[in-house]
This record gives C-alpha cells, structure tokens and sequence, in this order.
C-alpha cells in the first residue's frame, strides 16, 4: 500500500514537473520570438549602410550647390540634411543606440556626426559663404570613412547577434527536447507505473476474486447456518406457542376447574394417601362450617371431621362413630354411597370414591330439601291436589291391601261410588271457584262420615270413592249410605252462596261383589249408575241384574246412534181439540223409534239415554224439521207442539237451531209450539227464561208442560208469559175420584183465563173426565179419547175428518 | 466615431469620385496654385494633371479627411497619435486601378505595398505625430504608418519595411 502511495507520489511530481517544464518552454519560446521579431525588425547594418549613403548624398548635394550653374538649390541640401537629421535620430535610438553604446570609438563617431550635422545647419541657415559648400564638403568628408567603419562594424555585430540568436534557438532547442524528452519518460515512467500497478491490481484481484469466493462461500454457509437456524427458531417459536397454548390451556383448565370446582352443588373433598387434604371446594366448607384456614391443604382429615361433627350435632361419640365409619370406608378402598340422617336435621348424601394413587374423593350433598320435595311429589302423585283426598291410583293401592287381607282372610272391604248431582249447575251457576269450594268441603264431609282406617278418595270431576275396611256388614254399609246421603244433601254455605247439592252412592262388598279391584270397583260403578237412574239422592248396593241392566242400557245406545241415520225415528201426532170449537187447535209430536229387530221402543226407555249421552241435541233438531215440515201440509189454524227436553236448553246453538228450522222449512213461527217441563227450568233458570224469552221474539208459542208436577208451578208461570198450560194427565186421572185435584184443575184453568194462557188437560181418556174438564173451565184436551198419536198420515186423516164433520167427535183410532 | 467619419468620406469622396468623373476631374487632382506639392502619384490612375501625374501639396491632402490613431512604433519608445489620410481614401481619390504600390522615399528608400493591405489593415498616410506636422528630419512629411497596436501580424520585419517614411511618390501599378 505504502508503495502505492510513494509511486502515486512520484507520477504525481512527475507530472507537475512536466508540466511545468512545458510552461517553462512555452515562456522561453515566447521570449525567444519576442527577441528574435525585436533583433529581426531593426537591421543595424542597413542603418549604418544607409546613414552613410545618406552623408554621400548630403556630400554631394553639397558639392552640386557650390558648382555654379547647378540647379540643385538650397533647399536641395537642406532636404538632404534632413534626411540625415532623421537617419541620425534613428541612429540615437533603440537598438543601434546599444550597438552605438556598445563601443566608445562608435559612440565618438556618432557623436561627431551629430556635431558636424549641427554645424553644417547652422551655416547653411545663417552663411552666404560662397565657399560654403567647400566649407561644408571639407566637414563632411571624413564622415564618410567612418560611417563605413561604423557600418562593417555595425555588420560584424549584427553576425554576431545572429550567431547569439543561433545559439540561444538551439538552447532552446536542447531545452524543449530535454522537455520533450523529459515528457516522454514521465509518459512511460507513468505508463510504467500504471501497468506496475495494474499488475498489483490484477493481483489484487485476484486475491480479492479468491476472497470473494471464499466469501460467497461463506456467504452460502452463512445462508445454510441462517436458515438451519431460522428453522431451529420456527421449531422454537412452535415449540414455544405449543407450551405458551398448552400454558394458557392449563391456566384456562385450572380457572375452569377452580369455577367448577366451586360452583358444585356438592361439595368435595379430595385426600391423598396420606389422610390429608388435597383440595375441597367452598360448597364443602359451607355445609359443613369449615372456614379457608381449617380446610387449608395439608390439613388432616381428621380435623376436618371434628369441625364435620360440630357442624352435623353428632356430639362426641358420634363425631368417633363418624371418624371409625370413615376410616373403615376408606380402608375398604371401594366406592361407597349412602344418605346420613343428621340429628341438626338436614339429609346427607355421601359418595366417596377412591383413588389410583391411594387417596379418595368424596362429595357431599344436602339432600334435605331433595328428600322433602320427594315427599311431597310422592304426596301429589298419590293425592289430589284440590282436596288432598288420595287419588284414584292410591286408592287402588290401598284397595289391593285390602282384598289382600281379605284374600288371607284377615277382614273383608266394601267400596262406596258417589259422585254429586247437579254439581255441573253449581259450577256452571256460580264458577269453578266456588266449585272447587264446594269440593273441598263435601271431601270433608266425606272424611267425617267414615273411620280412621277407611279411605276417602276422588277420582276426579264430582266423583268420590270410600274404601270401607271395617263394618263392612251390609246393615253398616246402608246406615252409612244413609248417612252420606244426608250429610251431602244439607246445604253448604260457599263463599257466601248456599248451594245445595245431592249424592248418589253405590255400593259393593268386597268378595260377594268381587274378588279384584277393577271388579269391586266396576260393580260399585255400576250400583251408583242405578242410583243415578233411580232418580239421585239415593243409594244402592249393588246387583247382579245391574250389570245386565248396564248392559242392555250400552246396546239401546248403541241402537239409538243408528237410528236417526237409519230412519229408525218417526214422528207421532197426537191431536189437541179445541172445547169451545170442537175442532183439532193443533197436534204434540210425540217421537217413536222402530227398531229393526225389537220393533216400537218407548220414548219412556230410550230419551233419558238420549239426553244422558247427548244424542238429544241432533234428534231434537231432527224432530223439530219433521214436525215444522209436517205442519206445513195442515191448515194454517192448526199448530205442531215439539217437545224440548231440558238438555236441549244446555245447547246455546237451540235458538238458532229453531229459527234454521222454520227459516228453512219455511213455517209461520205461530203455527210453532215448544213445550218446556219444569225440570227444564229448575235447571239454570235465568238462562232458559232467557231462551224462551228469544223464542217468544221468534214469534214461537211456549207451553209450560206437565204442570203440577215440579216444585213451585206458580213460580215458574211468574217466571214467564206462557202461551199455555198442560195439566199434567195425574192431575186428570184423578179428577173423577179425587176432589182435591179436581180442585186444583179448576184453579189452574181460571189461573190460565186470567193470565190469558190457554191450558190443555192432559190425558183425556173417558167422556166422564172430558166433561168435567169441560166444566172446569180448561180450554183444550189431549188424550186417548179423541186419539192416540198417529202415524202422520193417519193424523192427517184424522185432521180431514175431525175438522171436516166439527159437530162429531168421534174416537177413531183404538 | 473616427471609423463612422472615415466611411462618411469615403462615401463622400467616392460620390465626390463620381461627380468628378461626370464632371471634369482633373481639377481635384491639381495642386492649387502657390502650393507646394509634396506628393506625386502616377501609374494606373484616373485622376492625373497636364503632365499625366497626380500632384498634392498638404492641404490637399488634408482636404481628403483626415484620420487618427495612436499605436506604438519601433521608431519610438511609447505610443505615438498619427495623424493623416487613409489610404484607401487616397487611392479611391486617384482611381487607382492596380493591385500594387511603390511608394519611394526621398532618400530613395523604395518599398513595394500591395493595396489590398490598405482595406486589411487601414494603414494611413501619416501627416502629423501627436498633433504636429512631421519634418522631413523627423520621417516627414508624409509616412506611411500601420496601426501596428491593432494586429500582431503588423509588428513584423515586413510591415516595417513597409511602413515608408519621407515619402515623395506613390507609384500604382
């Protein structure tokens, strides 16, 4: 490196001093040119030469002025002196003033020429010496020697500047080749120095090339290592997520665990082998009294029972029953599970598991409101709810307890069935509320009525049931039916309503009236069904023939479902004479059911089923239709009576039922007649008052049937504008023998000419009755007299004839 | 100012040339009466007197227009003004019709001139140095000078040679 710098050094001075060198040269050959122009512009000879010629020419003018005759004149001369005058100017200046000065013997000459020049103007200004011109001539003429010897010596020195001049050009020849040369060997010293020094630098390269190779090499390992390592840092960073996430995972697993742990329900406690805390949550610690710093872990477990026997009351021994049953269970080394009951009165349930590695887990639950709210689910599954009389379910329980004793032969059992009348009225009439009162208090009653070991159930609805497991004797049992009776009749106060309500009771003796449950139960059914149909408020044991009847009952259904689509039903017109007139008023349609095989079925047998089980509703409609339908045929002062039953006012649909009918049909709502039973009104008065109120609207006539019968029939006249009254057929039975009905048959005629109500005796059977009906002031009659009901075209036949001969009355039909 | 006023006259003395062609010439090239003349000029010219030559004495001469300049000399340490006609003035004046001058001095110094230099180097015929009418001991009366100062190539053997002084005849030819 260091060489480096001495050689670029040395080029460097090289080339300055070239350089210099050349400015050097150029400043001597400027020099040199400026002499060579100075020496060549002025030639010393020539002016010596020509001075002299000059003197010549001045001497001879001089001599052509003397020689008389000549024309050269003054003036002549004189320009010729000045002509010298100038030469010898020339002569005392530049250059030849040097040469001049040169040499002392020149600068005489020179002088003297000067002298003489002077002299020669002054005369020839100022003298008119004809010898003048010899004068001057004489002056004059040694000048001309010496100017020669000027001039040859003024030649000698201007061969003697050239010669310099020669000599300094080739000086300055040596000089600038020297230059040239000099310039040359820089040149190569420098070319040499360059190519020295490109060497060095192809050297260098090439150990730079090696270098660099080496590097890239490095380079390439450095990149291998680089990635080696970036791949060992990917792992790492992986390698370091994963623990990171696993870390979190933990941590996240640790906090769930923590939650989980602590929001149990139960609580836990987790031992090692050791007999000492692993770990028990808040939930542990809670239910038994523990505080953090007892239930540390570490903690024995035995200290921990202590505190768990304070906690439970168990005293001391008991705390020493706990810790020996413990100690037994984890010795045991199996799982175990069991409820403790604790004298502080909470229910305990205990699983303890043990552990792989020696130690056990346990968790405890308080299961004291878990058991009571066993209790009271078992409660409700076995009672009902309203009452809390046991359910149906329960009652069979304790039924086949009993027929078990009784199959031992221990005692016997009897069932009672009862369920309320009219307790859908005191629900419908007064809301459930008050019915659910009513219930509770009639399961009272029912309570009061037996003994302790008897059970009192409802099965659902109105209907109740007594298992009877003692005084099981037939006497006791009708005493008690008796009693049941009674109490239910009496009146009961609800929420300040008095409702009264009846029962009907069925009875069956445990293994005369069945052996099984279902049997017992089925014939204790079917005893209270008698009692329903027996008119209610009664009781009954049960009979064989009750299962028949039940029967026989199910099978007239059965029928009666079919018939209506089977036109198995007809229609019977029984005609109502008017007395004054004598002339049929109108005709009651009476329903008839001829049964494919059993033939004519009374009304008397197969309406109440109809009512019971709902088929009123569409045969009602049926009935209705037919009747209107038929009426349309009559003359129009003849009116159809329908009868309605008492179910039919339930239906809310029966007003629009009526008006569909005569819409359809097409008959005048006068020539209509509804007869209503009392029974009918009893029932939900307000609202059947109601319905004949919309029929009356309608412009249908409204008969108050069987009149006498029901409670309070005045009552019910005042409850309602009839169009007529129908004396009930007893009352007219029995007006021939009895006076009291005749009476009473009587009243109600001048009751209804009062009222402007038309009244019908009914059951009209013997002329004796007809006359004193007659007598009594009714307006119409109805009975087998005048006829049975017909079929319809008898009936109108009947009407053709009755009304055609008006004075003769005539029994037709048998 | 002094290059604007040499046009002008030689414009001037060009028209004056043509109008003297036109009308008799001759009478710009004679010397007045009572002068002396100083210079003669012959050869291929147009403007020549009874004996076939040009004859100016120095008013004429100064009546051509005169010029100056100051440029150092050889002859004379300094820078001198000269003062005098140019020659391409003085040539346009005669109608000189050649290529080459002779110009002889009265020391019968001769030196050969091409004119072409005149309009290169507008070299002047000189009348006066620094203000002052040149004798004939002092390179007078008339001089051919060259502005030596003006270009390097003057500063030569051959422009001094050329640069006559003592001048009594222009020869055109």
């Amino acid at each position: 490196m260091k060489l480096l710098r001495t050689f670029q050094f040395f080029v460097v001075v090289l080339m300055a001093v070239c350089f210099a060198g050349a400015i050097y040269t150029s400043t001597l050959i400027g020099q040199r040119q400026k002499l060579i122009q100075k020496s060549a512009r002025y030639n010393i000879a020539w002016l010596a030469g020509q001075a002299s010629v000059e003197v010549s020419r001045l001497t001879q003018a001089v001599a052509g002025f003397g020689v008389p005759g000549s024309d050269i004149s003054r003036d002549d001369v004189q320009l010729k002196l000045d002509i010298v005058d100038n030469r010898l100017r020339l002569m005392n200046s530049g250059d030849f003033d040097a040469f001049v000065k040169a040499d002392p013997e020149r600068q005489v000459i020179v002088n003297d020429l000067g002298n003489v020049l002077s002299q020669v103007q002054g005369l020839l200004e100022r003298s008119t010496d004809p010898k003048l011109p010899l004068h001057l001539m004489s002056m004059l003429e040694p000048l001309d020697k010496r100017l020669s010897r000027l001039a040859s010596a003024a030649n000698v020195y201007g061969g003697e500047r050239v010669d310099a001049d020669q000599h300094m050009l080739l000086e300055l020849h040596w000089a600038f080749s020297t230059m040239i040369a000099g310039l040359v060997i820089g040149c190569i010293a420098l070319m040499a120095i360059m190519l020295w020094n490109f060497r060095v630098l192809k050297r260098t390269n090439g150990e730079l090339q090696v270098i660099a190779g080496s590097l890239e090499q490095t380079k390439i390992d450095l990149e291998t290592a680089n990635q080696g390592i970036q791949t060992a840092n990917a792992e790492l960073n992986l390698h370091n997520q994963i623990l990171k996430m696993r870390d979190n995972e933990m941590r996240t697993q640790n906090v769930r665990f923590d939650a989980a742990l602590n929001n149990m329900s139960h609580g836990l406690c987790m031992a090692g082998a050791d007999s000492r805390l692993i770990v028990c949550n808040n939930q542990f610690r809670q239910l038994f009294n523990i505080d953090q710093e007892t239930a540390r872990p570490g903690t024995a477990i035995a200290a921990l029972m202590v505190r768990m026997g304070v906690a439970l009351k168990l005293g001391e021994s008991g705390t020493m029953g706990l810790m020996r049953e413990h100690d037994a269970i984890v010795s045991a080394r199996t799982p175990a599970a069991f409820t403790r009951d604790c004298p502080d009165g909470r229910s305990i349930a205990v699983h303890h598991q043990p552990m792989v590695d020696g130690g056990w887990v346990a968790t405890y639950e308080d299961i004291t409101e878990r058991r009571k709210a066993e209790e009271q689910i078992s409660h409700m599954a076995h009672h009902d709810a309203l009452t809390g009389l046991p359910n149906r379910a329960y009652f069979l329980k304790h039924l086949e307890e009993a027929l078990a004793k009784m199959r031992r032969g221990e005692s016997n059992c009897a069932v009672l069935c009862l369920d309320l009348d009219r307790f859908k009225a005191v629900n419908d009439t007064l809301g459930h509320p008050v019915g659910d009162l009513l219930l509770k208090q009639v399961s009272q009653r029912l309570q009061a009525a037996v003994q302790k070991e008897d059970v009192v159930a409802r099965f659902g609805g109105d209907e109740f049931a007594i298992l009877k497991n003692c005084a099981v004797e037939h006497d006791a049992l009708a005493q008690l039916g008796q009693l049941l009776v009674k109490s239910i009749s009496t009146p009961f106060m609800l929420d300040g309503h008095e409702v009264s309500v009846g029962t009907s009771v069925g009875i069956a003796i445990g293994f005369q009236d069945g052996t099984s449950s279902e049997q017992l139960l089925k014939n204790a059914d079917l005893a209270l069904y008698h009692s329903k149909s027996e008119g209610r408020g009664n009781y009954h044991f049960f009979e064989a023939r009750m299962d028949a009847k039940m029967q026989a009952r199910r099978l007239v259904e059965m029928d009666l479902r079919r018939a209506l689509p089977g036109n198995e039903l007809e229609l019977h017109y029984q005609p109502q004479v008017n007395l004054a007139s004598n002339r049929i008023t109108g005709f009651e349609s009476l329903i008839r059911w001829r049964h494919a095989e059993k033939g004519m079925i009374s009304p008397v047998e197969f309406v109440p089923i109809a009512e019971e089980v709902g088929l009123i509703i569409p045969i009602g409609e049926w009935v209705l239709r037919e009747a209107c339908t038929a009426a349309l045929n009559w003359p129009a002062d003849v009116r159809v009576a329908v009868n309605l039953s008492p179910v039919q006012f339930r239906d809310r649909n029966l007003v629009n039922v009526v008006r569909n009918v005569l819409a359809k049909t097409g008959l005048q709502a006068r020539r209509l007649e509804l007869e209503i039973t009392e029974t009918a009104l009893v029932q939900d008065m307000d609202v059947t008052v109601g319905i004949l109120h919309q029929f009356r609207d309608l412009g249908v006539r409204i008969s108050l049937d069987d009149f006498g019968t029901g409670y309070s029939s005045l009552s019910y006249l005042r409850s309602f504008p009839f169009d007529k009254i129908k004396i009930d057929k007893s009352f007219v039975r029995d007006s021939s023998t009895r006076p009291d009905c005749l009476a009473i048959v009587k009243s109600v005629a001048s009751l209804g000419q009062s009222l402007g109500m038309t009244t019908t005796a009914e059951g009209v059977e013997t002329e004796e009755q007809l006359n004193l009906i007659r007598q009594m002031g009714c307006t119409d009659v109805q009975g087998y007299y005048y006829s049975r009901p017909l079929p319809r075209p008898e009936a109108e036949a009947l009407l053709g004839r009755f009304n055609g001969h008006p004075a003769a009355p005539a029994i037709v039909a048998a | 100012m002094r290059t604007l006023d040499r046009r002008k006259f030689s414009l001037g003395m060009m028209g004056l040339g043509t109008v003297g062609l036109a009308a008799p010439a001759r009478a710009a090239c004679l010397p007045t009466v009572g002068e002396k003349p100083v210079l003669t000029i012959d050869g291929k010219i147009d403007c020549v007197g009874p004996d076939g030559l040009a004859k100016f004495s120095l008013p004429m001469l100064e009546k051509i227009g005169m010029t100056s300049f100051a440029t150092n000399t050889p002859w004379y340490s300094g820078p001198m003004t000269f003062e005098g006609i140019p020659m391409t003035a003085l040539m346009a004046l005669v109608g000189a019709k050649g290529a080459k001058l002779t110009a002889v001095a009265l020391n019968d110094y001769t030196t050969e001139i091409p004119i072409s230099d005149f309009a290169q180097y507008k070299p002047i015929l000189a009348l006066k140095r620094n203000g002052v009418y040149m004798p004939v001991k002092d390179k007078g009366p008339l001089f051919i000078v060259y502005p030596y100062d003006s270009d390097s190539e003057l500063k030569s053997q051959k422009y001094y040679s050329r640069s006559a002084w003592q001048v009594a005849r222009l020869t055109v030819s």
